[in-house]
């Protein structure tokens, strides 16, 4: 690289990118311990497995086409009508590799996957202990590299269609990831049924013993910590935000090219998991279940605004998105039998467009996009449906962000989710056959996931004993 | 050659650093293809599994003694 500024920045970047990957990747370990802990011993090895699987299956399926839907349909269909095969990002791209004249692309390609397999996770959780690990991964293919990828590349980028014509604003992604993945796994659910034995004769729900709490602990906590990583690489990190001609003023900006600091979104992200872990603390009655699933509906509920909220106020939205997400789950499961294992859609799917809904309020006049050669943004003609400011940039509006919202958890997560659900359990993909539910996902290897309960361990020593004839 | 740095004398001018540059397409389909076969792998590979289990289902119940059998070779 040529200048010194340009090498720093490039390289700070890039190994800013990297390490936010490296702690994304605990919101799997959570995920992976969370499920299994919530699991029943016979089924430990395939709730594992199918959550594992997404990793791999969800990264092929975004450097195949998750990536490139991302970068080229951002204007698409409003402020332009064509479609580029040529953003850098096809899978044939020279940048997705080593390449020393792009040090960003690799890691910037791997935060998304990450996001990618995160929201892939969120369907597997709730879907666990009666569904086929091959219509899961189809599921995860279109939550991974689909569901959120157009939502994102509409409203959560400075070029997106929907944040310059609709000022939407979704931070840190509440109704962009979390409402589509959260409302498609209602969607799958609807399809799939629920376990047998959930819903007593009279229709009321049972509790089934998690196998191990103190997995699903740890699990959650691994998830917070993933969390970090997640806020951290939804931001561009350092970037001079000045328009030609100006002074230069470097700093970190949003996702849509706006300035904020790093330093005011981590308290306003511990403040949030606080309102989560505490209203739910309270209102669950000291449930730890619900406690721990509390921290996270609370920072889902105020990512949307968590880069300009004030940190008192991400706590009162975080605890009010808490409370709701806890009240409308037991109703929905009450009324609808619906059977989610792992409270992912109240978690997801309601704190996810709760959180968008409520920061198009509280953000109301802010500006949604700032455009700048630093950050590549560029506005389009005619933004600013709902309203601009003084200079012509698009502000974020109660009826853009409600609106788009909805669209987002309608119409790529709860009806495509019901959708792919039912020709899935057409094709005899989706549910395990009762049978094989009542008996154990796991078949002959139920014993084999804990040897020292089940004889497995002491039947091998008895073996060695007798043929070391001691 | 199937190198693509095969001088670093003029850094400024390197880009693709990986073998067989040039192939990209190839690899793509390549790609594409494992996903296919890993499904449908997988979706017979789940198929075997299933019936082996509902196999088992109406002969025994949970004890250690399902458990398959154990050799020092394993």
């Amino acid at each position: 690289m040529e200048s010194e500024t340009t090498a720093l920045t490039t390289l700070f970047t890039e190994f800013y990118f990297f390490m936010t990957v490296v702690l994304m990747f605990f919101i799997h370990v959570g995920f992976c311990m969370y499920e299994v802990g919530v699991s029943r011993t016979k089924n430990l090895q395939h709730t594992l497995l199918k959550n594992t699987m997404a990793i791999p299956v969800v990264g092929l399926a975004f450097l195949l086409f998750g990536m490139w839907l991302y970068i080229a349909l951002q204007g698409w269909p409003v402020a332009t009508s064509s479609v580029s095969l040529e953003t850098g990002f096809e899978p044939w791209s020279k940048t997705l590799a080593p390449n020393l004249s792009d040090h960003i692309s690799g890691v910037f390609w791997a935060a998304f996957a990450l996001f990618g397999m995160t929201a892939a996770s969120i369907v597997s959780g709730a879907i666990i202990e009666r569904a086929k690990t091959t219509g899961f991964l189809i599921i995860a293919v279109y939550v991974g590299a689909v569901a959120w990828v157009i939502p994102a590349a509409w409203g959560w980028a400075g070029n997106g269609w929907m944040a310059q014509y609709l000022g939407f604003h979704d931070q840190y992604c509440s109704a962009v990831l979390h409402a589509p993945a959260g409302f498609a796994t209602l969607g799958v659910l609807m399809a799939l049924g629920p376990r047998i034995g959930k819903f007593g004769p009279t229709g009321v729900p049972r509790e089934i013993p998690l196998h191990n709490p103190w997995m699903t602990t740890l699990g959650i906590f691994f998830i917070y910590i993933g969390f970090f990583g997640f806020y951290a690489a939804c931001h561009i990190p350092i970037v001079n935000v000045a328009a030609e001609g100006q002074t230069a003023f470097w700093t970190t900006t949003n996702i849509y090219g706006v300035p904020i600091t790093l330093s005011g979104v981590t308290i306003n992200f511990l403040f949030s998991l606080f309102g989560g872990l505490i209203t739910a603390y309270l209102i669950s009655g000291g449930n730890s279940f619900w406690t721990y699933s509390g921290g996270l509906a609370g920072i889902i509920s105020a990512s949307a605004g968590n880069d300009f909220y004030h940190p008192i106020l991400a706590l009162v939205v975080a605890s009010a998105g808490t409370a709701m997400a806890y009240v409308l789950h037991n109703f929905v499961e009450r009324r609808f039998k619906i059977d989610d294992a792992v409270g992912a859609v109240a978690v997801h799917g309601y704190c996810g467009v709760f959180g968008g809904v409520v920061a198009g309020f509280l953000l109301w006049g802010y500006p949604a996009v700032m455009p700048s050669p630093g950050a590549l943004i560029t506005l389009s003609d005619g933004v600013g449906w709902f309203g601009t400011n003084a200079e012509g940039l698009p502000i974020v509006t109660p009826m853009g962000n409600i609106i788009v919202t909805l669209v987002f958890a309608l119409g790529f997560g709860l009806i495509p989710g019901y959708i792919l659900g039912q020709i899935l359990k057409g094709f005899g993909l989706l549910r395990v056959p009762a049978p094989v539910e009542v008996k154990g996902l796991d078949g002959e290897n139920v014993p084999l996931t804990y040897p020292a309960i089940s004889g497995t361990e002491a039947e091998f020593d008895a073996l060695a004993k007798s043929e070391a004839k001691v | 050659m199937s190198t693509g740095l095969s001088s670093l004398s003029k850094l400024s001018e390197v880009t693709s650093a990986y073998p067989f540059a040039g192939m990209e397409y190839i690899y793509s389909v390549i790609l594409l293809a494992f996903i296919i076969l890993f499904f449908m792998w997988q979706t017979l590979m789940e198929q075997r599994h299933m019936k082996k289990i509902m196999g088992e289902t109406s002969v025994e119940s949970e004890s250690p003694s399902s458990a398959p059998a154990l050799s020092p070779a394993e």
